[in-house]
């Protein structure tokens, strides 16, 4: 009798629990949880991105004032990559700065800060130059034979890259492809000047 | 007897309420969001360069007058200049909670590379 009696109140502490968890996860699933909020710390990402859209053509037109264009954005490259650096951010980027000569050629001086060596693509106006292995931190120059246009299109392409640009055959171009890194945050942004 | 299976039910609602408030407490507390601060601070060093007052104070590693043009009135704030060889002037504040805004020159009239740095605090 006794027994029984200990069971059924054992039974009736276990159904106390029960219902309790019951309420609980009622409780639980009734609530409106917000997700939490993650923030990538991206935003300085955004700034310096916005920041190299305006000072890298503005390094190669300083450059260029006195005739040291292609070394002056050089050096500014390495620059910035430092300064970037200083922020934990990965800073590579591609550039191209495309000229007519005197004699109508097209030279094309590529610079590789991408963080590896690159196979790239140039064409001019149909005109087609593979380059292999550009080693990073290094530069590339060829030419083209004269487009007899004020205008030409210029395609540069690499790895799973494939971008063309409208360029005046008067001035001095730049196309560039930045990137910028930090985590699993990431911005990429071109720059055609 | 009776009074251990109702220290064991005792124990177990224990468990599962202290259970309860632990998986509740993760999800609902979110570490409060402080106002991004870096961006104010960006946003004002890019002003002070669409105005043409950024350059020739960073040049001229002029931190003090570059820090009397700061609008950001609110708050605290001081600017840091260091140029390509990473020689700086300027005030660093001391303080916990400092945001901080990057702005990078290439030059003005000719190739002369700076950081400018607006903490805001």
């Amino acid at each position: 009798m006794f027994g029984e009696s200990m069971e059924r109140k054992r039974l009736k502490g276990q159904f106390f629990i029960l219902g309790a968890l019951a309420l609980a996860i009622a409780f639980y699933i009734g609530l409106n949880i917000p997700e939490k909020i993650h923030t990538p710390h991206a935003d300085d990402l955004v700034f310096m991105s916005r920041n190299m859209k305006k000072d890298l053509p503005l390094a190669l037109n300083l450059g260029l004032m006195d005739d040291t264009g292609v070394q002056t954005l050089n050096n500014f490259t390495l620059f910035s990559k430092s300064v970037m650096r200083g922020h934990y951010i990965n800073y590579s980027l591609v550039w191209a700065v495309v000229e007519t000569l005197p004699g109508g050629q097209i030279n094309v001086t590529v610079g590789n800060y991408w963080g590896e060596d690159l196979d790239i693509n140039m064409n001019v106006n149909d005109v087609n130059q593979p380059v292999s292995g550009i080693l990073d931190s290094s530069t590339f120059t060829t030419q083209f034979p004269p487009v007899g246009a004020p205008f030409y299109n210029f395609t540069l392409e690499f790895g799973e890259e494939n971008r063309t640009v409208e360029f005046a055959n008067e001035k001095v171009n730049l196309y560039s492809l930045i990137e910028l890194k930090r985590g699993e945050a990431l911005i990429r942004e071109e720059i055609a000047a | 007897m009776r009074g251990f299976w109702h220290l064991v039910d005792a124990v177990l609602a224990s468990i599962i309420l202290l259970g309860f408030v632990v998986v509740m407490g993760q999800n609902i507390a979110v570490m409060p969001q402080e106002e991004p601060l870096n961006y104010l601070a960006f946003e004002e060093l890019m002003e002070l360069d669409e105005q043409g007052i950024l350059r020739d104070h960073a040049i001229a590693m002029d931190y003090a007058g570059l820090n009397s043009h700061v609008t950001l009135y609110v708050y605290n704030h001081s600017i840091e200049i260091c140029d390509s060889s990473d020689n700086c002037v300027g005030e660093r504040p001391e303080d916990k909670n400092v945001w901080v805004g990057t702005y990078v020159i290439s030059g003005k009239d000719a190739y002369d590379p700076h950081t400018v740095k607006l903490y805001v605090w």
